[in-house]
């Protein structure tokens, strides 16, 4: 219930469209009402005194209502457009906005499939509930208080039998609520769950084939979606059988309705002509509430997405003072030092740092070998704020890095990532997303640095070469040099390259080297490589096993007196 | 696209998708019975109340007054098991139907992949997949069998009417003809109209895919405002498709509306007019008046589902442009015997582009790989080496030339044969979201957990492996993005061991691996695949120099052959290649 309330609240980013949507339905209802009253104005006419003048207006005022609800029906639908529009709009933004200040340690727990469902298809499924039901809940409460009191007038025990049929309609899906959350929240993850499936098996489908395994992984997403169907009947017992009730109601409460006028009539209670308006007004009376459990039904979809959506806009961020974070600090050749830290992936799991110190010096390049899963990686993670540490563990020219705001810090930062991700649009635009405002010459001039020039040249369209999804027309070579383009023109203080050239074959690598130490000057740059050969210029070098530093300092030093760098210069001497 | 080809696309379309409802012919024609049903007893219930207003006003009503009762009960219960069954038998059909599309449409990536990932983004992909399949949802539970029960209702309805006054039926067939028109004079902007929402709206979840799995580089690239300006932009471009298809759909919902309104009002003055007249009594006025309001009912829900049937019909379009596609191979081979054929790799005069208006990939290469040899392939990017592979793994057919496995065309053996032929490290590791045993078990399904940890001993991933938080049972989380690219390649070497075909395929498979456990790999390959064939696109000089021969690409064509040390003295290409690296030492 409390969902429910909180679901609601989205409707604030609209009120006036929810006042318009609302209007809109009693301008429909109403058209509908006063239609079929004059019908029965003018089926009482016809049965009494056929008074050609009379019969004539109320068929003109029955067309003229008519005219006006459809008028208002082909608005609605426009409108109704709109106004979701401007809600899911706003949904959509808070959670990407959330993901975005969570970070990859959030999306890391998450399965993609399932976060992408929640934004996509989850907020989608959210439209029926906050446009069409809630809106619905005040239109059914208008027209109840008006058509009641109306049908009263006519005949109390009449009106009063269809309040209560009414009250019964709206009430009745609130009691299945439980039951029927319980079952959609069900659902709804065997459906994202799915989702995620295919999206997992599409991705993978080159491996799966070379491993013969596609036919057997077929077989298994047949059985998960035999479940699914299986699972959607399920939810449909559930869903049918309130809105059966609710089917009941109606249908019973206007057929009794009007045997109860028709006795009233025979037993002389009442005239006629009022047992004919109840004939046709009884049907209308119950018609709002009808629409209201089809809504409710269009929201189930919805409601059972509420929890996921709630809980990843609730998800904790940290409980850092937002107003004392610094948007400066960060000098030219900033110097960086972590003292005595530690770190866990995982509330009480291992440690993948322990008690690292390290300084990296200004302007100079400092380089961090070791094994994989030495922990190399997780110290550009902490660097870039992905991750919270302890406090002041980690310093940039004296001030301690949760001081920064997390925006400014990683606007001072390139780095290039071992696998980098490349942005559907063109191979321009992938580059230039590092300064928005470069020129296209500087973008060219990043590029030839990268040693990326020549190649994007050669593509079909040039810069203008649209990139797929994960890149999947270039090589990891020529990903990766369209990655250092990219931090190239960022061109802040301080440099990461992690494991940057591993996937670039050795002519290039070489060429790239060469871009890099041009890129490298003048700031405080930290190399994380396996390849030794990249490292062996740094100004210092930090030897790191099982998440401690073993060693440090120059590569002649660590060759004379560092066993385990010896050890990893070693087995590259093999080559 | 010209009027006669879409009338037959729309007509293919229903006539494709109603095939799907074959299997279960049976359970849709109780769905009609009951939707027919339930159509009837809803305009009994009407008909009843007017009968019973008659009777009350020619003062019948007490005499007659525990029929009346009886029936309106006995109409308001056969209305809910009408309803009931209507619905449950229609979405029971419906979920089927679509679990049979989700798991076809599968198979079909299965057979056309890769080719169909090039074209489409994998997002794309699965929004088709998913998003249209629930569309179909729409078709089959809402649409096909009442469509049926919208001509017999109004049918069966026009008979009884007949018998109180022919006329309305001639007005109310001229009103349910114009309620047909309309959906199909709208036809063509629906059409239209409903595959630009849906492509919109697949760009739209496409990029916004991106902002999860390009997450790190938005944030380190303080791309955030243009990401979400990108994003929100393509969220306007879908909505505005949307609005336009509302307008229309207002449009229509409007002129339903009037020609159900008008029809009702003009037979109602019509009927007016009898009254008193041919004896026509005043209650029997009123039940004209409520039948004839109701006759059109379900023609009109019905067009009203027409409305969308633009929607409806783009995405069985879309799901069908994917079940239809065509593999870039042709699985013609024969099953043979994998164990007779000898792992000796041959390509003869081997040409070939991706597509005609490309240069070629490669270009009349020949060279023969002998049983058991390690061969590496060397050469610059973009000279062919992953082409060669390609090809190899008849991901696409050669052009002109031939290979051979073992002396066959490769065309001549069934793709499933050749695959047990070659066990596969790619450059792109793709991990599941299962755990790592499993992961790496897809080599080989029967093997046993200690087959599995023997693979992975051999490819050096053990020790790493027994030290995530759950070893072996750890998931490799959404395409293994807690693993270093190191580890996710020694997860796939093992895979590729376990496979244990006779034909290694290694294709810049130790690019991720820091210098000692590339070593031991190295050593690791030479021992346990002393039997198999290898061949392994390189660049590093370890990888060059411990192949038993190399073969040198440049630029499509095998620039030079030869041992490590021939190929030194030749002083050619690979000298060259490797003087521009520091990994020569």
């Amino acid at each position: 219930m409390n969902q429910f309330f909180r679901l609601v609240y989205f409707l604030k980013y609209a009120k006036k469209e929810t006042a318009i949507r609302i209007l809109l339905g009693l301008g429909i209802v109403g058209a509908q009402f006063s239609q079929t009253w004059f019908l029965a104005k003018m089926v009482i006419a016809v049965c009494g005194k056929r008074n050609m003048k009379e019969i004539l207006i109320c068929f003109l005022a029955e067309f003229l209502s008519l005219f006006i609800r459809a008028g208002l029906i082909k608005y609605q639908e426009y409108f109704l457009k709109k106004y979701a529009a401007k809600v899911k709009n706003e949904i959509r933004s808070q959670i990407l906005d959330k993901i975005m200040v969570l970070g990859p340690s959030f999306k890391n727990d998450q399965r993609t499939g399932n976060l992408q469902s929640l934004i996509t298809d989850g907020v989608e499924s959210l439209e029926a509930f906050l446009t069409q039901y809630i809106p619905q809940i005040a239109v059914v409460v208008f027209t109840t208080i008006f058509i009641t009191t109306f049908m009263c007038r006519l005949d109390r025990t009449v009106g009063l039998l269809l309040l209560f049929m009414s009250a019964v309609t709206v009430i009745v899906p609130h009691i299945f609520m439980p039951a029927v959350s319980d079952v959609m929240v069900l659902y709804w993850k065997e459906y994202a769950q799915l989702n995620a499936q295919y999206i997992d098996d599409m991705q993978g489908m080159s491996t799966l084939k070379s491993l013969g395994a596609s036919k057997k992984e077929g077989k298994r997403l047949k059985t998960q979606a035999i479940g699914f169907a299986a699972e959607s009947m399920r939810n449909l017992g559930i869903s049918l059988s309130d809105s059966t009730l609710i089917t009941i109601c109606i249908t019973a409460g206007t057929s009794i309705s009007i045997l109860l006028s028709a006795i009233h009539v025979a037993q002389g209670k009442i005239p006629y002509a009022v047992l004919i308006q109840v004939l046709f007004l009884a049907g209308e009376c119950l018609r709002p509430m009808n629409d209201l459990s089809i809504y409710w039904h269009n929201s189930y979809t919805g409601l059972s997405v509420a929890e996921e959506l709630l809980y990843v806009l609730d998800y904790p961020v940290s409980e850092k003072p937002k107003e004392n974070l610094q948007n400066t600090g960060i000098g030219k050749k900033p110097e960086i030092v972590l003292q005595n830290l530690s770190f866990q992936y995982e509330k009480d799991g291992a440690d993948v740092l322990k008690n690292v110190d390290m300084v990296f010096k200004s302007g100079k390049v400092t380089a961090i070998a070791g094994k994989s899963g030495s922990g190399k990686s997780t110290i550009v993670n902490l660097l870039l704020g992905f991750y919270e540490t302890e406090k002041n563990r980690i310093q940039i020219d004296g001030k301690t890095l949760e001081s920064f705001e997390p925006d400014y810090l990683r606007s001072q930062i390139s780095v290039v990532f071992q696998d980098s991700f490349l942005f559907y649009g063109t191979v321009k635009d992938n580059i230039r997303m590092a300064r928005p405002e470069a020129s296209d010459a500087e973008i060219m001039q990043a590029a030839m640095a990268a040693n990326a020039h020549e190649f994007i040249v050669n593509l079909p369209n040039g810069y203008d070469t649209l990139v797929g999804e994960r890149g999947a027309t270039l090589s990891g070579g020529e990903r990766q040099r369209i990655a250092i383009a990219r931090a190239i023109l960022k061109n802040a203080p301080i440099l990461i390259l992690d494991e940057a050239t591993s996937s670039v074959d050795c002519k290039n690598e070489q060429e790239i080297q060469n871009a890099l130490k041009e890129a490298m000057k003048d700031r405080t740059t930290l190399v994380i490589a396996h390849r030794m050969t990249t490292i062996e210029d740094a100004d210092k070098i930090y030897v790191m096993q099982n998440g401690h530093v073993e060693g440090c300092g120059t590569h002649e030093e660590l060759l004379q007196k560092d066993q385990i760098y010896q050890n990893l210069v070693r087995a590259q001497s093999y080559e | 696209m010209n009027k006669e080809e879409q009338k037959f696309t729309r007509l293919k379309n229903v006539i494709r998708l109603s095939k799907r409802l074959k299997k279960y012919r049976l359970r849709m024609v109780a769905a009609i019975a009951a939707g027919v049903g339930n159509q009837l007893s809803i305009v009994a219930a009407s008909v009843l109340g007017a009968w019973t207003v008659g009777l009350a006003i020619d003062g019948k009503l007490m005499q007659e007054l525990n029929y009346v009762i009886a029936a309106t009960i006995a109409a308001i219960i056969i209305r809910i098991v009408f309803y009931a069954l209507e619905m449950w038998i229609c979405h029971d059909v419906a979920f089927k139907v679509l679990a049979d599309f989700r798991i076809q449409l599968f198979d079909s990536i299965e057979r056309v992949s890769p080719a169909i990932l090039l074209n489409m983004r994998s997002g794309q992909l699965a929004s088709t997949l998913m998003g249209d399949v629930e569309i179909m949802e729409w078709f089959f539970a809402h649409t096909f069998g009442s469509v049926l029960v919208a001509v017999i209702t109004p049918v069966i309805l026009m008979i009884i009417l007949w018998q109180i006054l022919p006329i309305l039926d001639l007005v109310m067939l001229l009103f349910a003809v114009a309620a047909v028109i309309i959906p199909i004079w709208m036809k063509k902007k629906a059409d239209e109209q409903g595959r630009e929402v849906r492509e919109a709206l697949a760009d739209a979840n496409a990029v916004t895919l991106e902002g999860v799995q390009g997450l790190k580089e938005i944030l380190t690239l303080n791309y955030r405002t243009g990401y979400e300006e990108k994003n929100r932009a393509y969220l306007e471009r879908m909505y505005k498709k949307q609005f336009s298809y509302s307008k229309r759909l207002g449009t229509e919902g409007m002129l339903l509306q009037m020609v159900l309104g008008v029809s009702g009002l003009v037979a109602a003055l019509i009927a007016a007019w009898y009254v008193g007249k041919d004896g026509m009594a005043a209650s029997m006025y009123t039940i004209i008046v409520v039948l004839s309001a109701m006759i059109l009912g379900p023609v009109i829900e019905i067009c009203n589902t027409a409305r969308n049937f633009g929607l409806i019909f783009a995405a069985a379009d879309r799901i069908y442009r994917v079940l239809e596609a065509k593999p870039l191979v042709q699985d013609s081979g024969n099953d043979i015997n994998t164990k007779d054929l000898t792992p000796e790799i041959c390509f003869e005069n081997v040409s070939f582009r991706y597509r005609e208006d490309l240069e070629a990939a490669v270009e009349d290469i020949s060279f023969r790989i002998q049983p058991g040899e390690h061969v590496a392939i060397a050469g610059a990017s973009g000279a062919g080496k992953t082409t060669c592979i390609q090809l190899l793994l008849r991901n696409w057919d050669t052009e002109k030339g031939c290979i051979r496995i073992g002396g066959k065309d490769i065309r001549d053996i069934s793709l499933r044969s050749l695959n047990e032929m070659y066990a596969t490290v790619l450059q792109d590791v793709y991990l599941f979201q299962i755990p790592i045993l499993e992961n790496i078990r897809l080599g080989r399904s029967s093997a046993t957990d200690e087959e599995v940890m023997e693979a992975a001993r051999k490819a050096f991933a053990h020790e790493f492996i027994t030290e995530l938080p759950d070893g072996y049972q750890t998931i490799a989380g959404e395409g293994g993005v807690k693993l270093s690219g190191g580890q996710r390649q020694r997860i796939a070497i093992a895979r590729a061991f376990l496979k244990g075909s006779p034909i290694l395929v290694f294709d810049e498979a130790v690019s991720n691996l820091d210098t000692e456990n590339e070593r031991k790999i190295q050593e690791s390959i030479e021992q346990s695949a002393q039997n198999c064939t290898v061949v392994m696109i390189a660049h590093r000089m370890s990888t060059i120099k411990s192949a038993d021969r190399i073969i040198c690409m440049d630029h499509g064509k095998v620039a030079e052959m030869g041992t490590f040390e021939e190929l030194m003295k030749k002083n050619g290409y690979l000298k060259k290649l490797l003087e521009n690296s520091e990994d020569m030492k």
